[in-house]
């Protein structure tokens, strides 16, 4: 899954915020969402980041891998990310 | 035709096409303020092609087709393509002065947030060598801030539409073209403000109340009420960066206010 060409982001005091540059929308992402962002920015996988998420705040993994995919998946239907 | 904007920031060479005397008459009239005689000089200087058409559509519908490199508008009035690498663009428009300042506007745009600036929808009083904008869209009352403050001891940037940007670590403004209900105030100094405070515009009420606005509201309400019309990447992290930036400056409130309220020293420094 990568960030769609065109997406900018910015971190701002701990908390991402992301613009579709096509139809100007803006979107601030929580915590977690903002971890997650910086991962897949950073060309981490699915799986990976679902790991890392289980092992920073002491998840099981099969939450951590739920979790990840859910966000993303909203991600998706905001056109935000793409496989 | 030479135009200083923000000396600090950038000016424009215009390269003007087959345009009739009377349009560049009614263009020297309304941007009298800036422009210049001899050739700018130093960074920042957008060298356009212009051309003027007299009939039809000058859209080549190219709008969309953007990258980091370029900013492309295209409608029915105004065709506009910059690259914003090396500040070179063509422009055709309607030969009226509405087609050439939305021009001015998306240039002016563009040339703002390349450098950390940004043009913002908002009204701006000085005061003590210091501004204060009042931000909000259309109808949220900027010039009825301006029009009540008239009485006082104010200097007016505008009622609509002014450029900001950061200098030095401070953010700053100066005299805009660009001006809503209000008849533009005549400045020719060319002198930059200090933004001490930024009052978002959020309604009406029967009191006057000021609150404080958190992250999101902040970077939301720069981002709903900046000029900005780049599908652009680059420029939109540009964006975002100052619209953070200027958050954690604490500038920025919210402010209730009735439709006489008349800005005060005492209230801008509160």
């Amino acid at each position: 899954m990568r960030i769609i060409k065109g997406v900018a982001h910015r971190k701002i005091d701990g908390r991402v915020y992301v613009v579709d540059s096509k139809n100007s929308s803006l979107h601030s992402l929580n915590e977690t969402g903002s971890y997650i962002w910086e991962r897949l920015a950073a060309g981490s996988d699915e799986k990976k980041i679902a790991a890392s998420i289980a092992s920073r705040y002491d998840i099981p993994e099969a939450d951590a891998v739920k979790d990840v995919s859910d966000f993303i998946k909203k991600l998706k239907a905001k056109n935000l990310v793409e496989p | 035709m030479y135009f200083s904007c923000i000396p600090e920031i950038f000016s424009i060479k215009l390269k003007a096409d087959k345009i009739k005397r009377r349009f560049l008459d009614e263009i020297r009239e309304k941007y009298a303020d800036f422009i210049i005689e001899k050739p700018p000089t130093g960074a920042g200087i957008a060298h356009i092609k212009f051309e003027v058409s007299r009939g039809g559509s000058v859209a080549t519908g190219k709008s969309g087709k953007h990258g980091n490199k370029h900013f492309v508008f295209s409608r029915r009035d105004v065709d506009f393509l910059f690259d914003i690498s090396k500040l070179t663009g063509v422009c055709r428009i309607s030969e009226n002065i509405y087609s050439f300042d939305s021009f001015m506007r998306l240039l002016w745009s563009v040339m703002l947030v390349r450098t950390q600036g940004m043009l913002l929808h908002s009204a701006a009083l000085t005061m003590g060598g210091y501004a204060y904008l009042f931000v909000g869209p259309s109808g949220a009352g900027k010039s009825t801030v301006v029009k009540n403050s008239l009485a006082g001891n104010f200097g007016v940037i505008s009622d609509e539409l002014v450029p900001v940007f950061i200098r030095d670590k401070k953010l700053l403004t100066s005299r805009s073209p660009f001006w809503g209900e209000l008849e533009p105030v005549k400045n020719t100094s060319g002198a930059c403000f200090e933004v001490k405070k930024i009052f978002f515009l959020s309604g009406h009420s029967e009191a006057l109340s000021v609150r404080r606005v958190f992250q999101d509201d902040a970077v939301g309400s720069l981002l709903k009420n900046l000029f900005w019309v780049f599908e652009c990447p680059a420029l939109s992290e540009n964006i975002l960066g100052l619209a953070g930036w200027i958050y954690e400056k604490a500038l920025c409130k919210k402010i209730f206010f009735r439709k006489d309220f008349i800005p005060t020293e005492e209230f801008l420094n509160l």
